[in-house]
């Protein structure tokens, strides 16, 4: 009798003493950077080691901030004013290595990701610290993309660059928290932290695992603040989404998001969302705004040619179009199981 | 073994799936909210207490509102007011970004469903 209310005993505390099992030393940073706030959670026992790293992390983000602004003058207004003037001359070793990949990326994306309009983007209101209240005129619009830059425009060999576009005028937004995530990863890993996620304003990359189990994030429901899927991030793994409902402007009774398409001139608007999951967090954050401006019957073909598998878009009837591959990894939350989802061919 | 103590121990081993799947279903339950001003360490406050927080950031007050488990941003001097604008947050995870004013709203829980909230 007596060794099975023991036993009775026992079983009733497992579940508690499972549940305290899953505590981790974890160490949790936030600072601000890149217009958001910057969260890096490390798992281990180091804590000094920990520390050192974030604070090491933030003061390189805080930096790349400066250095890569599009607006505010800096290095990256530098090199766009001496583009414009079409001579050669020696890039600056921050801004650099980030204007080679922006170019290989946009040619990948067939120009849909475009890092050279950034006055098309200020015409819209979409630089600065005012929030835009009307959309550009059809004549200024045009008259941008008469002469609308490419990163064919920009000419590179070596350390030094050329521009052929008196227009052109660099805007990294789209691709310069991917680096810098990507340039933090790979600095926490030499400083020998093994399991790391740092989250950039709601784009996550990992490395490593939670310690019990994956890197578990949610996807917000791009119509409310609930979630609408999860995700577990593999060892090394980014997950980035670009969508129309976190910056915009209402005009008119129409909403004008950030996102704009350097083929109209004009914000993308086919699509709500775009999820992109890669283990290059550069790519996977040029890919979203690619595929978000690519929209629901073009996307696929960028995907491919940039490399990208991993693909979560729903458009505007709330439907989500989702790669094979991508499906397998995505959990939907219980009450969106009821969205129609069409599954798109294989994307490799 | 007696009838009685073969009942207990079929009850005990009842109730351990049922417990473990109770402390799961309130794993990510948001338990505080973590409130973050430029580079100053956050201030904790519980999710239970219905209240309206007024947080000085570099430009002014921003005000937060905790109300039946959820928050919000109820006002604040940026200009674009996009944290406002984001709404209602109760999601484990999950962060209220109000910049220029340098203010971040972290949901936290004891036992959080997500290590971060993807958007």
């Amino acid at each position: 009798m007596r060794s099975c209310r023991w036993l009775a005993t026992a079983l009733l505390v497992l579940p508690i003493l499972l549940a305290a099992c899953t505590k981790q030393n974890f160490y949790r940073y936030q600072s601000f950077a890149f217009g958001t706030l910057i969260e890096i959670k490390i798992h281990g026992d180091d804590k000094a080691l920990a520390d050192q790293a974030a604070a090491s992390l933030f003061t390189d983000f805080d930096r790349m901030h400066n250095d890569w602004h599009a607006w505010q003058p800096g290095k990256l207004t530098q090199t766009s004013a001496l583009l414009a003037t079409g001579k050669w001359f020696t890039a600056d070793k921050a801004v650099l290595p980030l204007i080679k990949l922006s170019k290989q990326y946009s040619l990948l994306s067939n120009g849909l990701f475009n890092p050279t309009i950034g006055k098309l983007i200020q015409s819209w209101g979409f630089q600065g610290s005012e929030q835009p209240q009307t959309p550009p005129g059809q004549e200024t619009i045009a008259h941008l993309l008469d002469k609308l830059p490419t990163v064919n425009d920009i000419d590179i060999d070596g350390n030094r660059l050329r521009g052929h576009n008196s227009q052109l005028q660099l805007d990294l937004g789209a691709i310069a928290k991917g680096y810098a995530v990507s340039i933090g990863l790979q600095k926490m890993r030499d400083l020998g932290i093994k399991h790391a996620l740092i989250n950039a304003g709601g784009d996550l990359c990992g490395i490593g695992d939670q310690g019990q189990r994956p890197w578990r994030i949610g996807i917000r429901n791009p119509s409310g603040n609930g979630i609408i899927a999860s995700i577990e991030l593999g060892k090394d793994e980014c997950v980035f989404t670009s969508g129309d409902y976190e910056r915009y402007f209402t005009y008119d009774g129409k909403r004008y998001n950030h996102i704009i398409d350097p083929r109209s001139g004009y914000p993308a608007d086919k699509v709500t969302s775009v999820t992109v999951l890669h283990k290059n967090g550069t790519i996977a954050d040029a890919a979203s705004t690619a595929l978000f401006v690519a929209g629901p019957n073009g996307w696929q073909e960028i995907a491919k040619k940039m490399g990208i598998s991993d693909v979560m878009m729903i458009d505007k009837r709330g439907h989500i179009i989702i790669s094979p591959s991508m499906q397998k990894r995505i959990k939907l939350e219980p009450g969106d199981k009821d969205r129609e989802i069409i599954i798109s061919k294989p994307l490799t | 073994m007696k009838p009685g103590d073969w009942l207990i121990l079929f009850l005990s081993l009842l109730l351990v799936p049922l417990s473990w799947s109770m402390i799961q279903r309130n794993s990510g339950a948001v338990t505080a909210i973590e409130i973050t001003v430029g580079d100053q360490p956050p201030v904790v406050y519980s999710i239970k207490d219905q209240q309206q927080i007024a947080v000085a950031g570099e430009l002014g007050d921003s005000v937060i509102e905790i109300r039946d488990g959820r928050v919000r941003m109820i006002s604040s001097p940026g200009k674009r007011q996009l944290c406002v604008l984001s709404g209602w947050h109760q999601q484990s995870g999950d962060n209220i970004v109000c910049l220029p004013n340098k203010v971040g709203v972290s949901l936290i829980s004891n036992q959080e469903r997500f290590d971060g909230i993807n958007f």
